[in-house]
């Protein structure tokens, strides 16, 4: 997909080519991230949705250079701002041009250092201001998250603040050196609904404002929905779908989003609607099922789902890897045979579904 | 970085059913240094409990004239840690002082198990008033010198094996008592104590079924290293005179091995042996106490 | 929310369990008290499912282990089959535990690691039964694990840790269901669950419940998962209850102001409410020193005088099984909303 970089003249701000990221284990190689490509722009919003185990951590955290394992296996290409970055050290990245925020802001924040040292020492490592314009700095940053009485907080150590308290300090301290790249690594997960919405609503503000280029991480559908421009859906180290928000939730092709999508509660539905499960278990990524990562839990699966693995298509900015795409005629056609057979090529029951 | 992505896998078999997601799986070794501890260990425990009936010579049989190597021989094929002074043979003395060294070892760790672990996990599980006192008797236990209470227990008493296995044992019991009593609280916690509860299992109940196999692990992990550091400990009374009265132990054989400036000198492997075995099941002890340790832990967090 | 009242209550024999006044309160020292959960009242008519849904630090989780005992509270009544369980000598309340059974968040911490999962979901007939129907109860531990979805062998054989989340829940569930409870407390059970995982385990759980004719008190800080289970919902907030009412009601016409703002926040698709886009402003006060009044008071949107001086009572809004506990609710008749 790295070709589509139709009449850009300045390199995209992060251009990512099959990636690999894999964990020596005692077995063999943990296939963490499976050959991932996606250009990002400056200013916009990647939402990049899984399961745990689909590798969405896995791919940020290794773009970013943040995996310090020596089981760790890096290929392809990562380019941030034309830039080859993989296998290269990108420690010189973070703070100006990387940064990221985490889903437990209790453990990414230091317990016995208060909040404005916290908060300063980037800002005077990167900046190069001095003490006493650190400090001032640091104010402007805490009230810009929205923390109030903010130079009394700088006094403050983390176990003094509430969780939504602390994740805008954690992003106070993600911003402070201006970064052009912000990976939000489940920001929201570990925070009450009313705080979620806050921080979510914060982080668009604050994207805008600065222009910067975020990958908001997140398992929550509903989460990533009016708060990227485009969704990239992973399931077992691989792409499944990749789409403008929008279209993603309007007409979504991917069998295993569809599903994603029916196995929520919604609230729309009226109480006791039952659920649509995705039968099974998450994929061994060590050695992962030969065809479709999806195949053995998906109701479309054919013969051929288990044979050979699709690729993500590229003929538009909607793509999906998948041969029998939910709402085409091949789709169509696949789930028929699986409810008329009562089964799917991987052995999967199928129910007919009731008419709705 | 010449890895080969997609390497041959051994399966490929696909599975629809929801059978264990195979990462739970992976079993963490134990490693080759833990069971060579182990085979070392089995064996000195081995030959101590077959001692009399081993081929091996009298301990207590001078070997004097008669074609015999003869006093402060060094080590040969008849005598594989040669004799010493008085021409004993170093390697059945050796052998059996691990008799009494074993068996104090032993006896004061499962006194230090069955009387600190019961008491830290009651206190530990009951809370309280209880807690309290037991925990200042811990405390109390931990801050006596421990070589001060040897000495005055065994000058009161007597030199028996028994006493001095006992003495030991009061030792362990503190430093047991407090994990048993620290890893029981860090249990208690956890729901699946208060999902027994919500069953009507009793107090008893889940004391021995749902905390006791989990306390046991790091209580037995730090049993092997108070063995360790009981067989050290009589070892140090010993050079003061004060271990098991008239017999074997690796302690007295140390302490008359290294008695005098000559004698280390002269008949070094008199002081050497029972100094080498008892390190080879210290560090035993103590490296196989570490790898059950770390093995447990690992598998308390592989989910 | 400060609610307190009763107006939500069914006639007294109608209800399964039946909690009155409940007040849970912790000493943090220095003559300190957390009033985790203050005047508290609800009950639940059997076959029903109650959510019981709140933000962290509102007392649902404390609200739970009440019901249960564990602790016991400091004050108020849980009625169950007519016994008061707060009453109860520590012999009589053993012998009522197998009646209602509990379900945690956690599913490692809530299984044994050095237990194989056929002794964990047996351990409630082993508890009961004496040695001689062994065979028996056998049986129904086994048809039970296979109930639930998982294989007899591999739980004869395999420890909790060998399972993944969601199987874990299922352990529990087989666990609880064992012993034949009437009552089932569910403690956030898919909280720490994938989404895929969790559509199972909340149709297992519909599905049980429909077999064994259980009766749910479902916890959780996840509305639309709340809404999806149950039948009648509780809004709490900081150790109060502020509406209570049939779920599809509460979610369509939400009366109380803190209700608004937490289904506003929801981030779900097709959520309306999300389009008044209202900020919950401000912190939770500490439970330490609860605001008199309406406790809600402090953040609350439509704040007057009355309420930081008067506690609000439960009321009917109107609708057909619909309370709220706020001087000025949102009605439906009264389309006036002050934004």
């Amino acid at each position: 997909m790295s070709d589509s970089a139709e009449d850009t003249v300045a390199p995209p701000l992060l251009e990512v080519t099959d990636y690999r990221v894999g964990f020596r284990t005692e077995r063999g190689l943990a296939k963490a991230v499976d050959g991932i490509s996606f250009t990002l722009e400056q200013g916009k919003t990647l939402g990049i949705v899984g399961e745990s185990g689909s590798g969405k951590s896995v791919l940020n955290r290794s773009i970013m250079g943040l995996v310090a394992s020596s089981r760790q296996v890096e290929q392809g290409s990562v380019k941030y701002k034309g830039q080859e970055i993989v296998n290269n050290d990108r420690q010189n990245f973070w703070g100006k041009d990387m940064s990221m925020i985490f889903q437990d802001p209790m453990t990414s924040l230091n317990p016995v250092m208060r909040i404005g040292k916290q908060i300063t020492e980037p800002i005077r490592k990167h900046l190069g201001l001095d003490k006493k314009a650190a400090i001032e700095r640091a104010v402007e940053l805490l009230t810009s998250v929205g923390i109030p009485e903010p130079a009394k907080r700088i006094d403050q150590y983390p176990h003094e603040l509430s969780g939504g308290m602390r994740q805008r300090v954690m992003i106070a301290i993600a911003l402070s050196a201006e970064p052009d790249f912000l990976v939000a690594d489940e920001p929201t997960t570990a925070l009450d609904v009313t705080v979620q919405k806050y921080i979510l609503d914060l982080l668009n503000d604050l994207q805008a404002e600065r222009h910067m280029a975020m990958t908001l991480i997140t398992h929550d559908l509903g989460v990533a929905r009016g708060r990227t421009d485009d969704i990239m859906v992973m399931y077992g180290g691989r792409v499944m779908e990749y789409a403008p928000t929008d279209t993603l939730f309007s007409e979504m092709r991917h069998p295993y989003t569809e599903a994603l999508m029916s196995s929520i509660p919604r609230l729309s539905y009226p109480k006791h609607t039952r659920l649509e499960p995705i039968p099974g278990t998450p994929p061994d990524i060590v050695s992962p099922p030969p065809g479709c990562r999806f195949a053995p839990r998906c109701k479309y699966a054919q013969p051929e789902c288990i044979e050979s693995s699709p690729e993500l298509s590229s003929w538009s900015n909607h793509r999906w890897a998948c041969f029998f795409p939910v709402g085409t005629d091949q789709g169509n056609a696949a789930l028929e045979r699986n409810e008329a057979a009562g089964v799917t090529a991987v052995g999967l029951p199928v129910r007919k579904r009731e008419a709705v | 970085m010449s890895i080969d992505w997609d390497e041959p896998e051994t399966s490929t078999a696909m599975s629809a059913d929801d059978s264990v997601p195979s990462e739970h799986i992976a079993k963490k070794k134990l490693g080759w240094a833990f069971w060579l501890c182990i085979g070392w260990l089995v064996t000195i425990v081995l030959l101590a409990v077959f001692a009399p009936v081993l081929p091996i010579k009298d301990p207590r049989k001078n070997f004097l004239g008669s074609g015999a190597a003869g006093p402060s021989s060094p080590p040969s094929w008849a005598h594989p840690f040669g004799t010493d002074e008085d021409a004993l043979d170093m390697f059945s003395r050796t052998i059996w002082g691990a008799r009494v060294s074993l068996t104090v070892g032993f006896v004061a760790i499962a006194l230090g198990m069955v009387i600190g672990g019961g008491l830290g996990m009651i206190a530990g599980f009951v809370r309280g008033w209880f807690d309290k006192i037991i925990s200042f008797i811990f405390l109390a236990l931990l801050s006596f010198p421990a070589l001060i209470l040897a000495i005055l227990l065994t000058a009161l008493l007597n030199r028996s094996l028994t006493v001095i296995a006992v003495v030991l044992g009061i030792l362990g019991i503190a430093p047991v008592g407090r994990l048993a009593r620290a890893a029981t609280m860090q249990f208690a916690e956890r729901e699946f104590v208060m999902a027994s509860r919500t069953i009507g299992a009793t107090n008893f109940r889940i004391l021995t079924r749902e905390l006791l196999p989990n306390v046991l692990i790091p209580m037995s992990a730090l049993a092997l290293l108070g063995m360790a550091i009981a067989i050290v400990a009589e070892g140090a009374l010993a050079f003061l005179g004060l271990s098991v009265e008239q017999s074997i132990t690796w302690g007295n054989l140390i302490g008359r091995g290294a008695s005098g400036r000559r004698t280390l000198e002269d008949t070094p492997w008199a002081a050497f042996a029972p100094i080498g075995v008892l390190f080879l099941t210290v560090l035993s002890l103590n490296l196989a106490g570490d790898k059950l340790r770390d093995f447990f832990d690992v598998k308390e967090l592989s989910l | 929310m400060a609610g307190s009242g009763k107006a939500h209550l069914r006639a007294e024999g109608e209800a399964l369990l039946r909690v009155d006044n409940l007040v849970v309160e912790f000493p943090v020292g220095k003559g300190r008290v957390v009033h985790a959960v203050t005047d508290v009242s609800f009950d639940i008519i059997e076959g029903e499912t109650l959510g019981l849904v709140g933000e962290s630090g509102c007392g649902k989780s404390t609200t739970a282990k009440a019901v249960i005992q564990l602790p016991r509270p400091t004050g108020g009544s849980v009625v169950f089959e007519g016994k008061d369980l707060a009453q109860l000598k520590g012999e009589e309340l053993r012998r009522m535990r197998p009646e209602i059974q509990m379900i945690f968040q956690d599913p490692i911490s809530s299984l044994n690691p050095r237990r194989r999962v056929f002794d964990i979901v047996s351990e409630g007939v082993s508890v009961w039964s004496g040695k001689g129907d062994a065979g028996f109860a056998t049986d129904r531990v086994a048809r039970i694990i296979e109930e639930v979805g998982l294989d007899v062998e591999t739980a004869r054989e395999k420890r909790a840790h060998e399972y993944s989340g969601g199987q874990c829940q299922r352990i529990s569930v087989a666990r609880a269901l064992v012993l034949d409870p009437k009552i089932i407390v569910c403690d956030e059970p898919v909280s720490a669950l994938d989404v895929s995982v969790q559509a199972q385990v909340l149709n297992l759980l519909e599905d049980m419940k429909d077999r064994y004719g259980l009766t749910l008190l479902f916890i959780s800080h996840d509305l639309s998962v709340v809404k999806n289970v149950s039948d009648r919902i509780a809004v709490m907030y900081l150790g109060k209850l502020c509406e209570v009412g049939d779920s599809d009601e509460i979610f369509a016409d939400p009366a109380h102001p803190y209700t608004r703002l937490l289904l506003s926040a929801i981030p779900d698709a097709d959520n309306e409410l999300n389009m008044e886009a209202q900020t919950l402003e401000g912190e939770l006060p500490s439970p330490i020193t609860p605001p008199p009044g309406c406790r809600f008071h402090t953040r609350c949107p439509k704040v007057q005088d009355v309420c930081r001086s008067e506690e609000p009572q439960m009321a009917s809004t109107g609708g057909a099984d619909h309370f709220v506990a706020c001087h000025f609710p949102d009605l439906v008749e009264s389309a006036v909303t002050v934004s």
